[in-house]
């Protein structure tokens, strides 16, 4: 898991992934997916078993412990909200796969998070399906695929996305209903 | 693929639908598209789903992204080939990494690996140092030095590849007892040994401990790690720092309190002489099976170190004196009088070895040491990292940092505060088992739970850091951070903050409706220092300013009065300096952060004029100013800053992540009603069951609202800007009665079912709340607020202009009075024990009172035939009794309380409703938080003035 062809820090990759280096984001995310797995094991040994966590404080602490918060310069705190998204939706979308794959022997399909979301109902989520789909939506529409990543995958307020894509609250929560409507139909006509 | 307008087009159809009820929808449809039947079946299959939709994605995935990645198995870097190492089973773990065994197939040598952590490999400056040390240590070769191998880097991992040296460590050794003398002696020559090589090539150790030293096969002693404690240093240790208390500064890695030297414990610079203190510290060990110096915590510790002797006495009394006095030499505080070369230690160790006795007595003679003790301290010694120094007076500017670390759940958010120095947090945990304070070090982890402190709340820090205040069980209590039992200082039923002064004398506020006590941290009679005047209610939060004479506190009241005071403990004179302002504190740099409708401001303050000067500054735009996430108004402010800098703040959390929801007696959730409560309180049935009346907070106005059970649709039932809660509906359905602060104190209003007027019932001079009705409908219950018996039980007949009568005026809370279904009884809450509990009692007689919850408990309510009281227990469990009136009601029996299921209502704090029974009593409509969001606590280092 953790294999970066080139040695590098996080604090490196991060500019050059916001230097545009998409290369970057191939070697950030296992670095920060084990520093996530490391402290969620902590808290998962320390809290209840319902216990959630508040959305973006996870990969916040995750970041704070990887580097050295003072030497990063985030242009905001929407930049960094923004990013922490994208990393959390890769580093999910990673894990999501590669537990199908040990479980599955290869197949990868319909890998749930409802094991994990048992205390709160929720339609089942698949995640590699909804990547792909948010996928397809960003070649369309990718303002609405970027509201479902802040707000899902960063679990970002109304307001906080906002801020990220430069639009007013009304529009990105008409975006969020919107794009949940052409996601369900997306899904289901997957899964048929 | 959808061309751009045709898309927007099946959007914009799509969202005016959505804008209609279902019943109006279809016929929207259809009006837009009208023949365009591609772009109805479009539309039509987008709203298909619009009811999923609600639902989907709606919990983030981040807020479960620890059990989602927790859940996986741990890093797998046992079995793995990393280069030409095949690692092998885990060996341990330490301050500086995990530890693996290895096998070298290019050498076909077993090695140790140890894995770099990231947070140290990240940093360049940090790495380059290391390596350089790591290849200068790595020039040692000596028989009893753990070797170093190399320093890797294999697929971006940073591995330190160790001499595999297996056996016993020291450590584990001497926790068995006292070592005889002879290899006590047999083991220290060959550490001394090693020592000296090392020192000949300019390389001190700095960790010399039991646990770097390993005892192998035949007795062979090799010590470990050596000079890695400087190595892993993040700076190069500088001699210009002072260590006061446990404080530490970047760069200074520490040594296991217990073996650290005079020098080391102040934080200067570090030479040879320090691993021969070290070494004294491990031969004395090794004779009496204790430690030199140890402590009950690492300041005590460290005092130790620095102040005492150790207990000559324990050492073997038949002792070579040669002995005794080597080891005094080694332990010599000042360095001038320390013995200056190991090499001494050889000889000296070398001459007594021939002429030694072993005495009698021996391995077992003595207690064990306990194991966890000492493992405790290694914990929290690991823990103590470095905090960034924040005001180096060489630095320039450093910018501003706010970083978010997650706190164990709660709901008591205003219990966080910084320790004077700024590296420590304190704060309430409220959720079983671990409903106590806990304590954390900003750079660390893991907190850490403080016994002694169950159901705490608002704690405070002492000045030295050395100790907490704070409130539990209706009394304002210290405990010392070192362990010790908690102590009680003073009454305080329903604390409102406290603060320490350094003096000793502790501020704080007893009841919401008493002046500012004070008390000194020692025990003594508490006295008042602020007196309440007309229009005020209550003084709240103090807290001490630098000077140790002016205190800030809140006032709470009438509109005019409120805002943030500040006064003096000589008593001369008083004024507000914030209006409309809540709980102030005091920051480094002369600041006072105030909050301000939910908002935390900055602002200079003049300590001469007793001022604010200059403009407010917005510090964080929320900031939790609610008790608990439910509750009404502000009172209190969750921010807490230091001295030391940083300044920590909770913000508030997210309002709309409350629902009203039904459950069936099993805990199995029945119904969900759709549209989120937003923090609604003290839900009540409308006679028919097919309304639900609640105090809502919607955009920060509190108001009562009805939910139309059928149509699952909100409608705001009372307009007034002020606060309106704890609604209830009267018996024949035609009104509801709240409570509303409209004219300063809580009184109780009611208004038609039908609309009308929102009309005042009775107005008092205090706070009233929580009105019940008999269900004839001629008796009224509340509470009422009194400054000496704190909430007490009234009651008013709604049918006569009578006044209100007592009906339980105790000096503990009594609230949330319940009518049996029978109207001759009642069930309340009531402190008295200490904590919530419920009880039953007859109307209208002095008869005896009935205790229902045996472990705590919180508004009762009851099935609609009497036949049963609910309550909440303290951890949440909604109980069931089954209660049995005679006939004439005279007399009760009443069963034993069993658990229906967990819920996330009540608590150790509930002075209000949160659900309701269904008349049948087999669902209950909860007003719960759907999900247990805590939020995290926001630190802001180097803070930049407004």
């Amino acid at each position: 898991m953790v294999s970066t062809d080139s040695p590098g820090t996080v604090t490196r990759l991060l500019r050059a992934w916001s230097d545009g280096d998409q290369t970057a984001l191939e070697r950030l995310t296992p670095l920060v997916e084990a520093e996530l797995r490391r402290l969620a094991r902590g808290y998962m040994g320390r809290e209840r078993k319902d216990h959630t966590l508040q959305p973006t404080a996870l990969v916040n602490e995750a970041f704070i412990r990887l580097t050295d918060a003072r030497q990063i310069r985030w242009e905001d705190r929407a930049h960094f909200l923004g990013i922490s998204a994208r990393l959390m939706r890769r580093v999910l979308v990673d894990h999501a796969r590669a537990h199908g794959y040990r479980k599955r022997g290869g197949g990868v399909e319909h890998v749930t998070l409802d094991e994990a979301l048992a205390p709160f109902p929720e339609p089942d989520v698949d995640v590699l399906a909804l990547d792909r789909a948010l996928e397809e939506m960003a070649a369309v529409d990718g303002r609405k695929s970027r509201v479902i990543e802040l707000r899902f995958f960063g679990g970002l307020s109304v307001e906080e996305t906002a801020q990220v894509l430069h639009v007013s609250s009304d529009t990105v929560k008409r975006d969020w209903r919107l794009a949940k409507l052409w996601l369900l139909r997306e899904l289901k006509g997957q899964r048929r | 693929m959808i061309d751009e307008e045709r898309r927007r087009r099946i959007e914009e159809v799509c969202v005016g639908a959505l804008a209609r009820n279902n019943d109006d929808r279809d016929a929207f449809v259809a009006a837009s598209c009208g023949d365009d039947a591609s772009l109805r079946q479009q539309v039509e299959e987008l709203l298909a789903h619009a009811q999923t939709a609600e639902r989907f994605l709606s919990m983030p995935v981040a807020a479960v992204a620890a059990h989602v990645l927790g859940q996986g198995d741990s890093m797998p870097i046992v079995g793995r080939q990393l280069g030409s190492y095949t690692m092998g089973s885990r060996l341990g773990a330490g301050g500086m990494g995990e530890v693996y065994r290895a096998r070298d197939t290019k050498l076909g040598r077993d090695v140790a690996i140890k894995i770099l952590p990231h947070a140290f490999t990240n940093d360049p400056e940090r790495l380059t140092r290391f390596a350089r040390e790591a290849r200068m240590l790595a020039t040692v070769n000596h028989p009893h030095i753990g070797a170093i191998y190399a320093l890797e880097d294999i697929d971006g991992i940073r591995a330190l590849v160790l001499e595999l040296v297996e056996g016993e460590t020291l450590s584990e050794a001497v926790a068995k007892g006292p070592i005889p003398v002879r290899e006590a002696l047999t083991i220290a020559r060959q550490i001394a040994s090693a020592l000296d090589a090392a020192h000949e090539k300019g390389i001190v150790h700095r960790d010399l401990k039991p646990a770097n030293v390993k005892i192998g096969a035949g007795g062979l002693v090799k010590v470990l790690d050596f000079g890695l404690a400087k190595a892993v240093a993040a700076e190069p240790v500088t001699p210009d720092v002072t260590l006061a208390g446990t404080g530490t500064r970047d760069g200074v890695v520490l040594g296991t309190a217990a073996y650290m030297s005079p020098e080391q414990a102040r934080g200067l610079a570090v030479d040879k002489r320090t691993d021969i203190w070290a070494f004294g510290c491990v031969l004395y060990e090794m004779l009496t099976g204790r430690r030199a110096f140890a402590g009950a915590g690492i300041t005590d510790t460290l005092a130790s170190v620095l102040e005492r002797e150790p207990d000559w006495s324990a050492l073997p009394p038949a002792l070579d004196r040669r002995i005794t006095r080597l080891i005094r030499r080694c332990l010599e505080k000042p360095l001038s009088r320390r013995l200056r070369d190991i090499g001494d230690a050889v000889a000296e160790l070398d001459d007594i070895k021939e002429v030694s006795e072993e005495p009698a007595g021996g391995h077992v003679a003595i207690a064990r040491r306990s194991i966890v003790a000492a493992l405790l301290i290694v914990g929290i010694v690991a823990g103590i990292g470095a905090w960034i120094s924040l005001r180096g007076p060489s630095q320039p500017a450093l910018q501003e940092v706010r970083l978010e670390i997650n706190a164990p759940s709660t709901r008591d958010l205003l219990s966080i505060a910084a320790s004077s120095d700024g590296q420590w947090v304190a704060a309430a945990a409220d959720a079983s088992p671990d409903s106590r304070l806990w304590v954390r070090e900003l750079r660390s982890e893991a907190p850490r739970f403080l016994q002694g402190t169950e159901g705490a709340s608002l704690p405070f820090w002492s000045p030295d850091g050395r100790s907490l205040a704070f409130f539990a069980d209706n009394k304002l209590k210290r405990i010392d951070l070192e362990g010790g039992a908690a102590q009680a200082l003073a009454d305080a039923p329903n604390p409102q903050g406290g603060s320490w002064g350094a003096d000793g004398t502790i501020l704080y506020g007893p009841t919401q409706i008493m002046p500012i006590m004070r008390v000194p941290a020692t025990g003594g009679t508490p006295q008042a220092v602020t007196r309440i005047t007309a229009g005020q209610l209550g003084h709240l939060f103090p807290h001490m300013l630098p000077d140790g004479v002016h205190f800030l506190y809140t006032v709470s009241g009438a509109p005019e009065m409120r805002g943030v005071y500040v006064a003096s403990l000589t008593g001369s004179g008083t004024k507000r300096i914030v209006a409309g302002a809540t709980a102030a504190t005091w920051s480094s740099s002369g600041y006072l952060l105030f909050a301000v409708n939910g908002a935390l401001f900055a602002q200079k303050f003049d300590p001469n004029r007793l001022e604010l000067v200059g403009e407010r500054g917005r510090v964080a735009d929320s900031v939790a100013t609610d008790r608990t996430a439910v509750a009404g108004g502000p009172d209190g402010m969750a921010a807490s800053a230091s001295m030391g800098g940083p300044i920590v703040y909770r913000a508030r959390p997210p309002q709309d992540d409350h629902q009203l929801i039904w459950f069936d007696r099993s805990g199995k959730e029945v119904t969900r009603l759709a549209t989120p409560s937003v923090a609604g309180l003290a839900p009540t049935l409308s006679p028919d069951g097919r309304r639900v009346a609640v105090s809502r907070l919607v955009e920060g106005n509190r108001d009562i609202w009805v939910l139309d059970l059928d149509r699952n649709v909100f409608s705001r039932f009372t307009f007034d800007p002020a606060v309106e809660m704890s609604p209830f509906w009267t018996p024949d359905g035609r009104w509801i009665f709240f409570a509303s602060n409209r004219r300063g104190v809580l009184s109780i209003y009611r208004k038609s079912v039908a609309g009308g007027e929102e009309e005042p019932l009775l107005v008092t001079d205090q706070n009233i709340n929580t009105a019940n009705i008999s269900p004839d409908g001629r008796m009224m219950f509340f509470s009422r607020a009194d400054p000496k018996t704190l909430r007490d039980l009234w009651a008013k007949r709604l049918d006569s202009t009578d006044a209100p009568f007592p009906i339980l005026r105790s000096p503990y809370q009594d609230l949330n009075g319940e009518f049996a279904p029978n109207g001759k009884w009642f069930a309340y809450q009531s402190s008295e024990s200490g904590r919530y509990e419920v009880s039953l009692r007859q109307f209208g007689s002095s008869g005896p009172t009935i205790q229902i919850s045996s472990e705590g408990g919180t508004q009762p309510r009851w099935r609609h035939d009497g036949r049963e009281l609910f309550y909440v227990a303290l951890d949440r469990q909604l109980m069931a009794v089954p209660v049995n009136f005679s006939p004439d009601a005279q007399a009760v029996k009443v069963g034993t309380p069993s658990r229906l299921f967990q819920t996330r209502i009540g608590g150790p704090n509930t002075l209000q409703g949160e659900y309701l029974v269904s008349p049948d009593g087999q669902r209950f409509l909860l007003d719960a938080p759907i999900r247990d969001v805590t939020p995290p606590i926001t630190v802001i280092l180097n803070w930049h003035t407004p």
